[in-house]
């Protein structure tokens, strides 16, 4: 019964939303052999092979609380609304604040209970675009983040809970000859650097009477060993128990020398600024390139002459090390990993029985630090090398047993608060970066050199921008560049009132331009002409009878004014002419409404009757047709009754009301029902679950009973007035969507990808309107 | 997985152009933006007008803009008497508690002096103000010296500082003094429409560094600008440490 697992199958959800984890199998002493060997020849690796299809076929994604609302959340609802795209499954909507783990049981239970969940519905339906590259780069991104332990990748002697998440190291003490001193266990899934910033906290529970709780925490590479505390060597970092030191070996990256920052105090509040505490000391190992034998000799001549035993590592030794190292490191690939002894320092307190240990690692600079019962403790490491960190654990002591919070319950630090603080800062430092002289990053290719086209003849121009904005925001360089920052931005002001129609505004705001001291000399202004200003007028003028739900007065105006719009919009017209369907049923509902009686229609869509003398040219003419509510020949349609004697009399008077409303429901039936109609994108727009929910309407005689109310609510009427101002700027030729929100779209677009490359400070800013 | 050389990505328009329509933008959003940047800025007129227009109330009273746009107006005009005096009826604390700023307002007050071709008056004035200041803080120093490097010619256009006789720099003052005036208020003493386009500069910039994407380059027009060839010179210096 109890499967082989593997190490993306951890989670699983019963129907009942129930955590649960497969069965595993005991770590018997007799199986410690053959896991030997099914180590050795299957060593844990990346799980850079996974499918969308492995994560989200157990359930909806989960991640800590502390990740809510940022761009990694993000991505993961989109990751899995991608999935139930293209894997079938029912698409949540977009509430995208509570998938967490908190909230994801009552999710599960709605999403199972019941079809549609009761949170906020979705008006359009998500823009699904056609599969593309990006779209197969999201399905193939790796999202998941350690939520359990993983017992295949442990050490011996290491018993793990039923949920994975409690550890007990040697409960059945024993004296094997080989026994290992110490033994790690690593998570099942490497931190992704999307998050940004990841933490999880070790619980030290009380073992047995010799158990001190004496564990090492920290993370780890799963190319490590397992039996070795975390940083017994180059592959993990950790922090010990007994006696509060870090531990680390000794590592080459890049050709610069990764060692522990000699003799600094750890920084105790990062806040003053991340510690960089891991300075290279690429200096001294590049001066001792030509004195080659002078550190080994030194090795040997400046031995101590008395025999005490010292505690820490010689200098000497350290620097012949180093310089060994360097001189190897030039001859190989820079980037093998060239290992030291082990090292450590002094950290932070000791910790035990009872104590609450918390590891974070913080992708912006790929530091690490710890906590302990709630209290950061400064960063330990920093500046590591970019590989698939693994929360890791190890043990030393029988009977130690600790329980392990990877975010499915709350944490004991404040993480939520220190990760706001972080996203703070990091946005701080964005904001007020001066231009950076950056030796190490690849620098930027000049402007000049960039083989863009400009579209402008004063090309140099353009790229001032970029230069005025990446400048210290607290003291802009100098007075010109302060004017010209102002006149970009009032460009964006204007530019986005008038899209917006706000013209009492607009011209408000160029006066007080214009009336300033020294007003700017260039200043192209919009509404100069009196067309100009009448046109706009107009536009607003009808985006505003769509917001109060004039329908009428729309069409009536957009005939006059555009004749051609609605043909060109046909997604906009279909949905326009809903509205008056809806409208009209309103209208018909408010005027009979001392009726006692309730209509209850065929279930949508109704059954098209016979049209015949409905003309068939042009759809203007039909829709004048409707307009003019013409009456027509009486059709079959069920209502319910009361046995009343003056029933007969409110029935003609309902059947005069709901002629041409029905009439123009069949007309929208005709018209829309047929799929080969109209081509209308079906990646856009479900034309049918549209004009099934338009019709519904009939069906409610309280309409807030009606789960389709959000087609008479005013978020649908101004998301429709947008699409209308948009349709009516198009036909103007002029573009259709102002530079505030291009600029807006742009950076959402640029953070996103930088996100997804797994750059570590994009990570850490929040979506974008949380920052604004 | 890592390398020295990192092939550049690229990134087509079309998909690209296809993740942009995704964002939304909740005008909500966006009007919010204006509204701050009318209210900090001080367009008072425009600001209520925008108040009606979009049903976004300017949550500080009008009043309070309508003041410091005044007290903005006296400073661009170059009459900074009058602008100290409106800060000092709308609260004396303001010039007493900020040293900086009341030395740049003595400054442009000497500019102006300088601008008029009071020489005389200019020196008195030096003399008699600024120097004591200079004496309390010495990091203006090298401020006095620059307004006071005007004087040291004939005719002050030919001086190399010659760029603090521009209306701009009435401007730069004006900004720091309207600044104060909303941080003693408690309010944010920066607009936040800029930040966007710091955020996009910043994010654009960055994304450079490891791929080809269409860019917008004048960020008035916000049009993308796609480059056509692809990459020919991949630089080998490329070590990109993540990833």
């Amino acid at each position: 019964m109890s499967n082989p697992l593997d190490s993306s199958s951890i989670f699983t959800f019963s129907s009942q939303g129930i955590l649960r984890a497969p069965l595993f199998s005991y770590h018997s002493r007799s199986a410690r052999s053959q896991r030997r060997l099914q180590r050795a020849n299957s060593p844990s690796k990346d799980e850079s092979v996974c499918t969308m299809q492995d994560t989200y076929s157990q359930g909806i994604p989960a991640y800590p609380p502390y990740l809510q609302s940022t761009i990694y959340a993000l991505l993961v609802e989109e990751q899995y609304r991608l999935y139930c795209l293209r894997y079938g499954r029912s698409i949540p909507p977009r509430s995208s604040k509570h998938h967490n783990w908190s909230n994801m049981l009552s999710f599960l239970d709605e999403s199972t209970t019941s079809a549609s969940p009761p949170s906020l519905p979705d008006p359009p339906p998500p823009r699904f675009q056609p599969s593309n590259a990006f779209l197969d780069r999201l399905e193939r991104q790796d999202l998941r983040l350690p939520s359990a332990w993983n017992q295949n990748d442990g050490g011996e002697d290491l018993t793990i809970t039923d949920d994975k998440l409690g550890v007990t190291f040697r409960e059945n003490p024993s004296f094997e000859e080989d026994s290992p001193e110490a033994s790690s266990i690593r998570a099942n899934h490497s931190i992704k650097p999307q998050c940004g910033l990841f933490y999880y906290e070790v619980d030290i529970l009380a073992g047995d009477q010799f158990a001190d709780g004496h564990v090492g925490v920290g993370f780890g590479w799963n190319v490590g060993r397992t039996d070795r505390m975390p940083g017994g060597d180059g592959f993990s970092w950790g922090y010990h128990g007994d006696t509060g030191h870090i531990f680390a070996a000794s590592l080459v990256q890049g050709g610069q020398l990764f060692s522990q920052n000699d003799g600094h105090e750890p920084r105790r509040h990062p806040r003053h600024g991340v510690s960089n505490m891991a300075t290279s000391s690429s200096s001294s190992s590049s001066s001792n390139s030509s004195g080659d034998g002078n550190a080994l000799a030194q090795l040997i001549s400046n031995r101590p002459t008395s025999s005490t035993a010292t505690s820490t590592i010689p200098p000497t030794a350290r620097s012949a090390v180093r310089h060994l190292i360097g001189r190897n490191l030039r001859s190989s690939n820079p980037t093998q990993l060239i290992l030291g002894p082990s090292q450590h320092r002094a950290y932070g307190p000791t910790f035990g029985v009872g104590d609450v240990v918390g590891c974070g690692l913080d992708f912006r600079n790929n530091s690490i630090f710890f906590t302990r019962n709630g209290v950061h403790l400064g960063t330990a490491f920093c500046n590591l090398r970019s590989r698939s960190f693994y929360p890791m654990v190890g043990f030393k002591t029988p009977g130690d047993r600790i329980h392990t919070n990877f975010g499915q319950q709350a944490f004991l630090f404040d993480i939520e608060q220190y990760r706001r603080d972080e996203m703070h800062r990091t946005i701080d430092t964005i904001l007020c970066k001066a231009p950076s002289p950056l030796p190490t990053l690849h620098r930027p290719r000049s402007q000049s050199s960039l083989p863009y086209t400009y579209d402008q003849p004063h090309a140099g121009h353009i790229s001032d921008h970029h230069r005025l904005f990446r400048h210290n925001r607290t003291q802009p360089a100098n007075a010109t560049d302060a004017q010209q920052e102002k006149h970009v931005l009032n460009q964006l002001v204007r530019d986005y009132l008038h899209h917006s129609g706000y013209i009492g505004t607009l011209l408000a705001f160029q006066q007080q331009i214009a009336t300033s001291p020294h007003p700017p000399s260039d200043l192209p202004s919009h509404l100069s002409t009196e067309v100009d200003r009448d046109v706009t007028t107009l536009r607003h003028d009808i985006c505003q009878d769509m917001r109060k739900g004039y329908i009428n007065q729309v069409f009536r105006k957009c005939e006059q004014h555009f004749p051609a719009l609605l043909d060109h919009q046909p997604v906009l017209c279909f949905r326009l002419r809903c509205q008056k369907f809806l409208y009209c049923v309103q209208q018909m509902n408010t005027s009979s409404a001392n009726y006692p009686g309730h209509i209850v229609s065929t279930s949508p869509p109704m059954s098209p009757s016979s049209m015949d003398d409905l003309p068939t040219i042009g759809i203007k003419r039909k829709i004048q047709q409707q307009d003019l509510l013409l009456g027509e020949p009486p059709t079959q349609r069920r209502r319910l009754d009361d046995d009343e004697d003056d029933s007969t009399y409110r029935d003609a008077q309902l059947c005069a009301a709901l002629e041409p409303v029905m009439a123009y429901g069949r007309f929208l039936q005709d018209t829309y029902g047929p799929k080969s109609v109209l081509d209308l994108d079906p990646s856009q727009i479900n034309v049918k679950d549209e004009l099934a929910a338009t019709f519904s309407i009939l069906a409610y005689a309280n309409a807030n009973d009606n789960p389709n109310i959000y087609l008479i609510q005013p978020a649908w009427h101004e998301s429709i007035a947008g699409d209308l101002n948009q349709a009516i700027l198009s036909e103007l030729g002029q573009p259709t969507t102002s530079t505030l929100e291009r600029a807006y779209q742009q950076t959402s677009v640029a953070v996103h990808e930088l996100v997804m490359l797994g750059d570590g400070e994009a990570s850490m800013i929040p979506q974008l309107d949380t920052v604004l | 997985m890592a390398s020295t050389t990192v092939k550049r990505k690229t990134i087509s328009k079309d998909e690209w152009e296809q993740r942009l329509a995704k964002v939304t933008v909740e005008k909500q959003t966006l009007n919010q933006l204006i509204m701050n940047y009318l209210v900090i800025e001080g367009y008072v007129e425009a600001a209520e007008q925008f108040s009606r227009e979009s049903g976004l109330s300017p949550c500080v009273d009008l009043l309070s803009i309508q003041e410091r746009r005044e007290i903005r107006h006296a400073v661009q005009a170059g009459d900074i008497d009058a602008a100290i005096d409106l800060v000092n009826d709308l609260n004396p604390e303001i010039l007493d508690t900020n040293p900086k700023l009341y030395f740049h307002l003595q400054q442009q007050r000497l500019i102006e002096l300088i601008r008029q071709g009071d020489d005389e008056g200019a020196l008195n004035f030096a003399a008699e103000e600024m120097a004591p200041r200079g004496e309390e803080h010495p990091e203006f120093l090298e401020e006095l010296e620059r307004t006071m490097a005007l004087l040291a010619f004939q005719d002050s256009k030919d001086s190399p500082v010659k760029d603090l006789l521009l209306p701009q720099q009435r401007q730069k003052t004006a900004q720091e003094l309207n600044k104060v005036i909303l941080l003693s208020q408690s309010r944010e003493p920066d607009p936040r429409l800029p930040k966007l386009l710091n955020m996009l500069a910043w994010s654009q910039e960055k994304l450079d560094e490891r791929m080809d994407y269409p860019r917008i380059n004048d960020f008035v027009k916000a049009e993308l600008v796609y480059s056509i060839d692809a990459q020919d010179d991949m630089d080998t210096s490329d070590s990109n440490n993540a990833l």
